[in-house]
């Protein structure tokens, strides 16, 4: 007697309903949300290997004209798995989480000889510089409150965010080395405890307080990662939310940061050394949208008209803003941009260089900017410490042009010689200027 | 395909013309048998055709099963089924294990296929761990480091185990191509060779354990077509269960194996979490090398010095007792450490 | 599995209810079995992106003067330079596809079949059945010569060698592509 058939016909449908699974599977893998059901090969030139991130992140925005995609990709910066499709696998081995110039990873990421890890003589010394300038280390910061509550007797830096040295010291007040921190040093006075617990979220080294107007990223990001007021993501990449904070507006590098990014740290308040806390300022609107005379300085400053019509980074260039490769305990000891650089005194014509090398690393540094035209045999203002501001020129007819940064405006530069300013030479900070110059808020 | 009448196929012709219906019962055997030998069938045949894309070498490994997994057509599936057939290849032949230590099916002349049912236990562990080294990824690297330091603690024989198994001092770039030869061949062929006995003495030792028939009781027998047509049943819904989970869930990838960068989360693979959590206790080699050979030479000896009864073909014979005991025992031990380690 | 009974004029229907539930079964089993077999077909057949063998960097126009003819073992070419500027000859031979080698009177000789070649790639004799390929030259963005195995180009091409310095690159004139 032949057995039923069903139990057989079960176990083939069965079966079959396994295979339809699989086919199902097949039609639908995890990438498919993102759009593309294909996946999207990428074969930088850098590294000739196939990178598949562009299967979900397709949109998303070239990170820059000096890193065109299609030669650098996108593993040789961010790290991870070029051959994954799904997040879990491909974000294996990620370098910084999504910022790969926080300075845990930078040197990984953005370092090597060719790139920004090189050396002082050929231009390539970024990340040296960056990460022992005083906006990496906070060092004056902690030794001005160590030395204000009697943890140490003078002003020089002995503590920084993080542990850094340097053995090479180009200047008169460099530093060999500086020491972490930690907030647990029971040794230290109560109040520099104070400071390590809760002051030390505006430095390069960590990312900001989550707050509108804070939002910036750490490490490189943190400048020229320019990030909107609520620190939202409004660029092509699907993947990334658009409602959530702790974002870069987009998936772009500049060399052009506006001074609403210097504002993220700067100008955002005061601090107090009698309760050790941060005093944010109360003058602006909490969305955003208080107008750039308000937003720029505190209640407080006093400023003139190109102090608030330029943005920050047309006088304070890189050999300030970045360091200049040494460990310092003040800005003082860095900042050499002034109000002569480039009006001069009544005696004296700015200080300027011309440009002979096609090599010179102002005419690198100006083509990055679109909005520049500076060409090889220019003459350009330089600061009695070197520091060169390519975006100031001397024309050949002797009139001296300033050409902004971030907007490309071009200013007329007017000149202390020849006018009627009365200043005392030998008094050249600038709230000597300020006196007449500075502007009354309305 | 056949007819009452017809030639019997070859599939058929594997089998004897037929067994006592005493021998076939599932409630009886639970067809772990049948199982792990399907599992041990699907693993070798997926297995194989990975063999077509896995690169054994250092650099690449985890580069080619990325390939696999993403972008070969349905390299997923062959991945997934190929994990999947064997994690289920060890719960099958464990319980296997237990289902013969606890209805006898180990005494008396089946002594020795006892015996090689436990070796075969040992390489398809053995299997498993090799394989799961073959991923090369940052969650196995402890892990590989300790299983094979591990190796080390055996006296006399463990450097030479060591290096037989790592192929240098220490893991490095021999260790990938090594634990590749091993896995699909110093263990496999040995794993084929004892499973093929283990089926012939099967036949030899009188067929599955049963209970002698009383003299005058009828004694059915399942001809081997009807046998054949229910191994293939079992076969299809194990067949179609591997699909759908191979579907539903698929092993996991980790980034390449990066000695500077190793997941401070670390877990032994699930079948060898007790060893962990023995480990964690003390020395290695009382706790990590003894204590499990130990447990190994225990269940060797069960039909041989433990198990002396006689009673055959029922669940929890009245006079294997001690057996039982043990068996369970070692069986709870297990499954104790293992969900400790699950829980941590 | 069941027996089919044959038909007749007073037998009931051919095909119960059993045996169509059997053919069911079978043909379910089959089509199971040929989506396997097409699966299994569609695995093997992939093929990963390989890396680019074809292309290869050289070194600037600069390392090799007129007249000269250097042989570039990696990428199976030999690059020439004459006063017309740079080409470059594929050292596979055209009968069986071997690997063509330097021969005593300055041309190349073929190690399989006994082919033999001019200096500049012509056939002088052999099995081969015509002269070594011309294979494109360009130079790219660091000023380097690149040479693309996958072209061909006719034995008079030329890659202009005096707008290939990269000098020239520098001050802004455009590589021509001869």
């Amino acid at each position: 007697m032949n057995a039923s058939p069903r139990p057989m016909l079960l176990a083939a449908l069965a079966l079959a309903a396994g295979v339809a699974l699989v086919g199902l599977r097949d039609q639908t893998p995890p990438y498919a949300p993102y759009g593309s059901v294909v996946p999207i090969a990428l074969v930088p030139s850098l590294t000739g290997e196939p990178e598949y991130c562009l299967t979900c992140h397709d949109g998303i925005e070239e990170i820059s004209p000096a890193h065109p995609t299609e030669v650098f990709g996108c593993v040789r910066c961010h790290g991870g798995q070029p051959l994954a499709l799904d997040a879990e696998t491909a974000h294996a081995g990620l370098l910084g989480g999504r910022n790969p110039s926080d300075f845990a990873v930078v040197e990984a990421a953005c370092g090597g000889s060719e790139c920004h890890g090189g050396t002082a003589e050929e231009g390539r010394d970024h990340i040296q510089r960056s990460r022992t300038s005083l906006q990496a280390t906070y060092a004056g910061a902690i030794a001005a409150v160590r030395h204000a509550f009697g943890a140490q007797a003078d002003s020089i830096a002995h503590f920084a965010v993080a542990a850094v040295s340097d053995p090479t010291m180009t200047s008169a007040t460099g530093l060999p080395s500086l020491e972490a921190l930690l907030p647990l040093a029971t040794s230290e006075p109560a109040q520099v405890q104070a400071l390590a617990e809760r002051c030390l979220t505006c430095h390069l080294n960590t990312s900001s307080l989550d707050r509108p107007g804070f939002q910036r990223q750490s490490g490189c990001a943190a400048c020229h990662a320019v990030a909107n007021w609520e620190g939202t993501y409004s660029g092509g990449d699907r993947t990334i939310r658009r409602d959530e904070s702790g974002h870069a507006a987009a998936h772009r590098l500049t060399t052009a940061s506006p001074y609403s990014q210097c504002n993220t740290c700067h100008n955002r308040g005061n601090y107090s050394l009698v309760d050790m806390a941060f005093h944010e300022r109360t003058d602006l609107a909490s969305d955003g949208s208080a107008p750039r005379l308000a937003a720029y300085y505190q209640p407080i400053s006093q400023f003139s008209a190109c102090e608030w019509e330029l943005d920050c980074i047309d006088c304070h260039a890189a050999g300030e803003v970045m360091g200049d490769g040494d460990l310092h305990s003040q800005m003082a000891e860095v900042r050499s941009v002034e109000c002569r650089t480039c009006h001069g005194t009544p005696t004296e014509a700015p200080l300027t260089r011309s440009i002979t090398d096609p090599d010179d690393l102002a005419l690198r540094q100006a083509r990055l900017n679109p909005a520049s035209a500076l060409q090889l045999g220019d003459t350009v203002v330089v600061t009695d410490r070197g520091d060169t501001l390519w975006n100031v020129l001397r024309r050949p007819e002797g009139a001296f042009v300033l050409t902004s940064k971030v907007s490309g405006t071009v200013y007329a530069v007017p000149q202390v010689s020849g006018s009627a300013c009365e200043q005392d030479p030998k008094d050249q900070a600038a709230s000597a200027c300020h006196e007449c110059h500075s502007i009354e808020r309305p | 395909m056949s007819s009452a009448t017809a030639r019997p196929s070859f599939f058929e012709h594997l089998h004897p013309p037929s067994i006592p219906e005493a021998q076939a019962r599932f409630r009886y055997t639970l067809g772990l048998g049948g199982l792990s030998a399907f599992f041990f069938l699907v693993v070798s045949l997926s297995g194989a055709l990975l063999l077509f894309y896995y690169s054994p070498s250092a650099e690449q490994a985890n580069a080619s099963i990325q390939l696999l997994q993403y972008h070969v057509p349905l390299g997923w599936l062959m991945r997934g089924l190929h994990f999947w057939s064997g994690q289920a290849l060890v719960v099958t032949a464990g319980l296997h294990l237990l289902r013969v230590a606890l209805t006898g099916g180990h005494r008396g002349r089946r002594r020795f296929n006892w015996l090689l049912g436990l070796a075969l236990l040992v390489l398809v562990l053995g299997l498993d761990f090799s394989g799961y080294g073959l991923r090369w990824d940052a969650s196995i690297g402890w892990a590989l480091l300790v299983g094979t330091n591990l190796l080390r603690q055996v006296p006399l024989l463990g450097e030479g185990l060591y290096r037989w198994a790592v192929g240098g001092p220490g893991l490095g770039e021999a260790t990938v191509l090594r634990l590749f030869g091993w896995h699909v061949f110093g263990l496999m062929l040995p794993a084929l060779a004892l499973l093929v006995w283990h089926l012939f003495r099967v036949r030899r030792d009188g067929g599955i354990a049963h209970a002698p028939p009383a003299a005058d009781e009828p004694t059915p027998r399942l001809p081997r077509r009807e046998l054949v047509r229910g191994e293939l049943l079992a076969m299809l819904l194990a067949g179609s269960a591997l699909l759908i989970v191979a579907s539903l869930a698929a092993p996991a990838l980790d980034g390449p194996l990066d000695s500077a960068a190793l997941s401070t989360e670390v877990h032994a693979p699930w079948f060898f979490l007790w060893i962990q959590e023995l480990l964690r206790l003390g020395d290695p080699l009382w706790l990590g090398v003894a204590l499990p050979l130990a447990a190994l030479t225990l269940l060797a000896l069960l039909p041989y010095s433990i198990d002396r009864g006689t009673i055959l073909g029922r669940w929890l014979p009245r006079d294997g007792r001690i057996a039982q005991v043990l068996a369970l025992a070692l069986a709870l031990g297990w499954g104790l450490l293992t969900l400790r380690g699950v829980l941590r | 599995m069941s027996a089919i009974p044959s038909s007749g004029p007073d037998r009931p229907p051919v095909l119960g209810r059993r045996g169509f539930l059997a053919i069911a079964t079978r043909a379910l089993l089959w089509a199971t079995g040929g989506a396997a077999a097409a699966a299994i077909g569609r695995y093997l057949s992939y093929e990963p992106p390989a890396a680019d063998p074809s292309r290869f960097t050289l070194e600037a126009p600069e390392a090799y003067p007129v007249g000269t003819r250097t042989l570039l073992t990696i990428a199976g070419a030999a690059l020439y330079r004459d006063v017309g500027g740079f080409f470059a000859r594929s050292l596979t031979c055209g009968h069986l596809g071997c690997r063509v080698g330097p021969a005593d009177d300055g041309g190349f000789a073929c190690p399989c079949h006994g082919s033999r070649f001019a200096r500049l790639g012509d056939l002088v004799h052999g099995p081969a059945p015509r002269d070594l390929e011309g294979v494109a030259l360009s130079i790219d963005e660091q000023g380097r010569l690149v040479l693309d195995m996958t072209s061909r180009v006719d034995a008079a091409w030329r890659l202009s060698a005096p707008h290939a310095t990269l000098e020239d690159r520098r001050a802004g004139a455009a590589g021509s592509g001869g």
